[in-house]
């Protein structure tokens, strides 16, 4: 895959995960949510932006974690729609598979933006990770610890387990 | 290409293919209405402008076929061609030819429309010989006919001051008798001048004729020489020579499109039709049209230079327009929040200072409205123009199948969003496709089946419940299951024995697997079974979902049902616990508040609760999203009470709110599938409220339609469905009841007029038959009679055939048995019908027909003529059942009347006298299960026989009408159960 | 000449010229030639091997047009040398014959 110029970070729990910046719209900062009843749990709820309504989802549990405790997540990332990104010059990986609807994760923190210099590994087996292998790109070694770097599009798909 | 070229290159594909779109709904309408003026003369425009805009940037593939196309048409106008099926698929063909084409301009020539513009030409010159004839034309004078002009020849040989001569030659007589070749000699007279066009006529006759005759040709030729020194250098005579007017020139050349700078591209074309952009148009610059309805084109006048004047259009991009519905969907908010705030306190106090402001804030309160409506207008499209589309596929798949199919569409006025418009193109067509296909049986084998040749698809779209329902249906072979089932396991998707589990329904569904096709044969037209699951996933992709429903040998319906992605639609919001929820008013029919009056009460396995004279099944919307509910007691909340399709109910909640115009906006993926939302919407401060979905909360939560009724009639039909018995004693303990209507008379006679012979009593009457006398101890397992009184009475039934009467000492009361107050366990035996406790008394109810054959009277019941003597009154409101059963009917009974609906009957019954009311169940005003109840409520009629026809057959319809009071259910229709059901009915049991 | 049946189309590949000297016999042996094929249903005239076409030649192949007509099926003329190509282009013949505007 073509490198991603920028990087953004960000940790839900104890991880650190990273992604294209080039795919994210705008952080929200304590976003208040709506919970969708009867919706997937991956689903934590709608958030109301500017006119616009965003599905947030749950970070941990899209990755196959376990999710957190129900407290306020911190932040939001929410991404770019299939319209946003066709405006950019330089498309990101896999732009094609974006969807028109706006759509966010719940992360705890986010961190640095890293640069393209930094170093990617490829991604460990699922066994030892315990990560959805779809969603993962690789690996980025930093001092302090790894940082998984995730596919965006696969992040944002529906899977069988979440769409009714 | 510089990008101004580019970019006009962009707008002739734009507009080539709104005139190609017309042109193929124009062209299947023709076939219809051959002789349509306003038809042909559009048509001719349409292929003209294209011909036109294609001219200017070379692209003579284009232009060539057009001019081919436009000339015939020109033919059609005029009157001097018919059209036919043949020439109709030519066109058609040729159309798509030109689709072909406009798609990718730069590789025009690579398409092969040699045999469409030869199949053209030949109607040319065989229906209408290129050698001009009389017959004025509005445009082009006679002589001009038949050539391939181009404008820009004309104006430039004009401009310089040069002559244009119409030439008649004869090629062997003028040039090659005088010694020259043909080619010689055309380059002679290219050297003289600029050959414009030519024309060569056809001789007549075939090859048997060919070579005996001249071969004449005629051409427009533009010099600067004057006519006979034209005449001397082609050594021609005089009358060879035509010189049009000038005026002519000028009249033509002003309906002719012109090159002109780009600035007025757009303004000097004849303005498209508004019609719109097929999806698979490649995106120019300037990208799609907004739909600017626009009124129909109106013909162009007669005479020259007549311009057809179109709504102008603009063109948008997307984006733009998806940013104005932002902002306007963000001023309806901010519009929301000044209205709570403007709104007049409680009381009607006005804040200091405010006067006046709350009319101002409705004033902006209106337009907001009329403005986020409009700008969602330009996204909105009715779908009539997708469903026009598929008049030309119908018509041609019935061509190519071979098979008469007719396209009916329904609902074309209803809009949706354009990027579902363009989402269903795909899978509709499909659907049609395989309808056709697959669905309709070809016409010999319909007849064979009693049904019409012409087999029907109806393609249909409605708003219902917050969602757009999309049908198609047809009326041929229906779904097979057992074959779907066999080709499933064939096709390895299912084992055989999971196959053998399926359920019809189930079985239904296997026509989505992928790599499912049923067709003996799988044909070109509709593909392989890969077909219908991708339309499956399509529509999934939508937001939508597919349903089937069929009947084998009556036809099939897939009824899509998609979100209304952009809507703005008044909601009633209420909320449980923190949530907010919008309910559309569309559905709403009242808000009711539980009361200890009118409680919420548990039936069955649910919650009803009664409203006027029903009984409601009720949802509880917080149980239903597990939210914490609260009881009865600490708040009791609110029932909306819902209308969907035909059924209520109610849903419980815990608080209303006020009613809103709200904006729909589509919920993400992620959320398609709940099944309960169907959209969400920002309220007044920017919270989100979810739109409920009803149809999905309803879903398998409401007791079926039927057994809904059901409960609602139960508790009050109860109490009325009852059936009028005659208390008597025959001299023993015992009370007996015999149903009225078994009993013909009553008469007292002497005992000692009872004779003895055989072991039988016997009385003889003074006018009829000697009846043998029954005493009904003998046969019944009671205690046995005691010896008569000096005066009896006997009871005589009613159509019974046999001379027989039963003994009855004492009678008593005739009253009412309630239906279900019939014991039929404790006393069994023959003659016994059951046993009841009436008026304090148990009473056994007498079976007549068991009572006796146990007497050993062979009592059949009465054969078919006993019904000459009924007056019957038919409730239905299907005409053809109507007749059905008046066919059935009318030389058995005595009279039958006729009310097409329950309120008619209604009236029918207060009037007139009837032995048996006949009714259809599903009515509109008063259906029968309700006119049932009526007449057991009335006294008069209380007693009146009731039969139901209906077309379904299933359990709890059956539960229902004894229920109701109904004596007997027969489904739709069979003659002698009709009967026999009469018959029965006049002598029960 | 030659017929080629392939297909149900009918190939007549004609081999000379079609001037007014040759044009009465060749339109006796298509007459003849036709006949044989009552169910073709496409109609080819390879002008391959013909050099010289004058008004005659342009009768004959404009009746050999309509009786393709007559048939309901489709005709078109193949491999005409430039200069045929030329004189259809000139005379408005292309269309009818099936074939491409000369170069």
């Amino acid at each position: 895959m073509s490198q991603p110029t920028q990087l953004l970070t960000f940790r839900t729990q104890g991880r650190w995960y990273a992604c294209d910046l080039l795919w994210v719209r705008e952080i929200l900062r304590q976003p208040s949510i709506t919970p969708v009843d009867q919706a997937p749990p991956i689903v934590r709820g709608l958030i109301h932006l500017r006119g616009q309504i965003l599905t947030a989802l749950d970070l941990d549990l899209r990755l196959g974690c376990a999710g957190g405790a129900e407290k306020p997540s911190a932040c939001c990332i929410v991404f770019k729609t299939s319209v946003e990104l066709g405006r950019l010059a330089q498309q990101p990986e896999s732009a094609e598979q974006a969807g028109q609807d706006l759509l966010g994760i719940l992360v705890d923190e986010i961190g640095d933006i890293l640069s393209q210099q930094e170093r990617v590994l490829p991604p460990p087996p699922e066994s030892l990770s315990g990560l959805d292998p779809a969603c993962i790109a690789g690996v980025i070694p930093r001092p302090a610890g790894l940082v998984s770097l995730l596919h965006v599009h696969a992040l944002l798909r529906p899977t069988t387990a979440t769409a009714a | 290409m510089s990008a101004d070229e580019t970019e006009m290159l962009g707008l002739f594909v734009q507009e080539a293919n709104e005139h190609l779109e017309t042109l193929e709904t124009d062209l299947v309408r023709l076939e219809t209405c051959p002789n349509d003026a306003a038809l042909l003369n559009r048509l001719f425009r349409a292929v003209h402008s294209i011909k036109g805009t294609a001219g200017f940037f070379g692209l003579t593939p284009i232009t060539d076929l057009a001019h081919l196309m436009e000339s015939v048409m020109a033919l059609l106008r005029d009157g001097r061609l018919h059209s036919d099926r043949e020439l109709i698929n030519l066109f058609l063909g040729s159309t798509d030819h030109l689709q072909v084409m406009v798609a990718a301009p730069d590789r025009a020539a690579e398409v092969d429309t040699r045999q469409a513009r030869a199949a053209l030409a030949t109607r040319l010159d065989f229906e209408a010989p290129a050698k001009p004839s009389a017959g004025g034309a509005p445009v082009l004078p006679a002589c001009l006919r038949g050539f391939s002009i181009d404008p820009e020849l004309v104006r430039s040989s004009l401009r310089h001051g040069h002559h244009l001569y119409v030439i008649e030659l004869q090629l062997t007589a003028d040039i090659e008798a005088a010694g020259q070749t043909l080619l010689d000699y055309f380059r002679d007279v290219e050297s003289l001048g600029l050959l414009i066009a030519a024309a060569t006529a056809m001789s007549e006759g075939g090859l048997s004729e060919a070579v005996a005759g001249e071969l004449q040709c005629t051409l427009l030729f533009a010099t600067a020489m004057e006519p006979d020194l034209l005449l001397s250098a082609f050594n021609l005579p005089a009358d060879r020579l035509t010189c049009p007017d000038q005026a002519v020139w000028s009249e033509w050349l002003a309906t002719q499109p012109s090159l002109v700078p780009a600035a007025s591209f757009a303004s000097s074309t004849p303005p498209p039709p508004a019609a719109e952009v097929t999806p698979q148009t490649p995106q120019p610059i300037m990208s799609t049209p907004t739909p600017v309805p626009a009124p129909a084109d109106s013909p162009a006048a007669g005479g020259p230079a007549a311009r057809v004047k179109t709504e102008e259009t603009v063109r948008i991009s997307v984006s733009l327009l998806d940013a104005l519905m932002n902002l306007a969907g963000e001023m309806v908010l901010g519009r929301n929040q000044l209205l709570r705030i403007a709104a007049p306190t409680r009381g009607g106090a006005v804040t200091p200072g405010q006067e006046g402001l709350a009319g101002i804030v409705q004033g902006i309160s209106g337009v907001t409205t009329d403005l986020q409506r409009t700008i969602m207008r330009a996204r909105l499209q009715p779908v009539g123009g997708l469903f026009g589309r598929f008049n030309r596929i119908v018509r041609d798949l019935g061509q190519k199948l071979g098979k008469e199919i007719e396209l009916e569409t329904v609902g074309n006025d209803v809009e949706l969003d354009r990027a579902l418009i363009e989402g269903l193109s795909d899978p509709l067509t499909h659907l049609i496709r395989n309808c056709a296909d697959h669905g309709i049986e070809p016409a010999a084998e319909r007849l064979r089946l009693g049904k019409p040749a012409a087999g029907k698809v109806r393609i249909s779209a409605a708003h219902l419940a917050g969602r757009v329902q999309i049908e198609v249906r047809d009326d041929g072979r229906g779904l097979n299951p057992d074959l779907l089932k066999a080709k499933a396991v064939e096709k390895g998707v299912l084992a055989a024995d999971q196959a053998a589990r399926l359920t019809v329904a189930e079985a239904w569904q296997l026509i989505f697997a992928p790599g499912f096709s049923t067709a003996a044969v799988v044909s070109d037209v509709s593909g392989r079974g890969v077909g219908m699951d991708v339309v499956k996933t399509n529509i999934e992709r939508l937001g939508g979902r597919v349903e089937i429903d069929s009947v084998l040998g009556h036809g099939t319906a897939l009824i899509i049902r998609l979100p209304l992605t952009l809507a703005i639609i008044p909601a009633l919001i209420v909320g449980c616990s923190t949530r907010r929820f919008a309910v559309p008013q569309l559905n709403l029919l009242e808000i009711v508040r539980p009361s200890a009056e009118r409680p919420i009460e548990r039936f069955g396995g649910s919650q009803v609760i009664r409203l006027r004279e029903e009984l409601l099944p009720v949802i509880n919307l917080s149980t239903l999203l597990g939210l914490p509910t609260r009881t009865a007691d600490e708040a009791p909340g609110y029932v909306l009470i819902l209308k969907l399709d035909n059924r209520r109910f109610g849903l419980q909640v815990e608080l209303v709110a006020d009613t809103e115009e709200i904006v729909v906006k589509p919920l993400g993926r992620h959320l398609q599938g709940t099944g309960f939302y169907s959209g969400a919407t920002l309220l007044g401060q920017g919270e989100i409220a979810l739109i409920l979905d009803l149809a999905g909360i309803a879903a398998g939560r409401l007791p079926s339609a039927e057994a809904s009724a059901t409960r609602a009639l139960t508790r009050e039909a109860a109490l009325i469905a009852t059936e009028r018995i005659l208390l008597f004693r025959d001299g023993s303990a015992e009370t007996f009841a015999l149903h009225i209507a078994n009993i013909g008379r009553i008469e007292k006679i002497a005992s000692s007029r009872i004779e003895r012979i055989g072991g039988h009593d016997f009385f003889r009457q003074a006018n009829g038959p000697t009846l043998r006398l029954l005493r009904i101890q003998d046969h019944l397992p009671v205690a046995p009679a005691g010896a008569l009184p000096a005066e009896v009475h006997i009871i005589v039934p009613r159509l019974i055939h046999h001379a027989v009467a039963l003994i009855a000492e004492q009678i008593l009361d005739a009253t009412d048995l309630p239906v279900d107050s019939l014991d039929t366990a404790s006393l069994r035996g023959p003659g016994v019908l059951g046993t009841a406790s009436l008026q304090n008394r148990l009473t056994v109810v007498v079976d007549l027909y068991s009572l006796l054959q146990a007497a050993g009277i062979d009592a059949k019941p009465p054969k078919v003529g006993q019904l000459s003597s009924l007056r019957v009154l038919l409730a239905e409101d299907t005409a053809f059942f109507r007749e059905a059963v008046r066919r059935s009917l009318t030389e058995v009974v005595g009279s039958l009347d006729i009310a097409e609906d329950g309120e008619a009957a209604w009236a029918r019954l207060q009037t007139g006298h009837y032995d048996v009311l006949i009714t259809d169940l599903e009515m509109p005003r008063l259906n029968g299960f309700e006119l049932t109840a009526r007449v057991r409520d009335d006294a008069r009629l209380k007693a009146l026989p009731v039969i139901a026809l209906s077309a379904r057959d299933c359990d709890d319809f059956h539960a229902k009408a004894k229920a109701a009071g109904i004596d007997h259910y027969e489904t739709k229709l069979d003659r002698e159960r009709l009967c026999r059901a009469l018959t029965q009915v006049l002598s029960p049991h | 000449m030659n017929a080629l049946y392939s297909d149900t189309t009918l190939t007549l590949t004609f081999d000379g010229d079609l001037t007014s000297t040759t044009v009465v016999s060749v339109r006796a042996e298509l007459i003849e030639l036709l006949k044989n094929y009552p169910s073709a249903t496409a109609l080819v005239a390879n002008l391959s091997q013909v050099g010289q076409v004058d008004s005659m030649g342009l009768n004959l192949l404009i009746g050999l047009y309509r009786e393709a007509h007559f048939r309901k099926i489709p005709f078109r003329i193949e491999n005409a040398s430039p200069s045929v190509r030329r004189l259809f282009g000139l005379l408005n013949l292309n269309e009818r014959f099936g074939v491409s505007a000369a170069a």
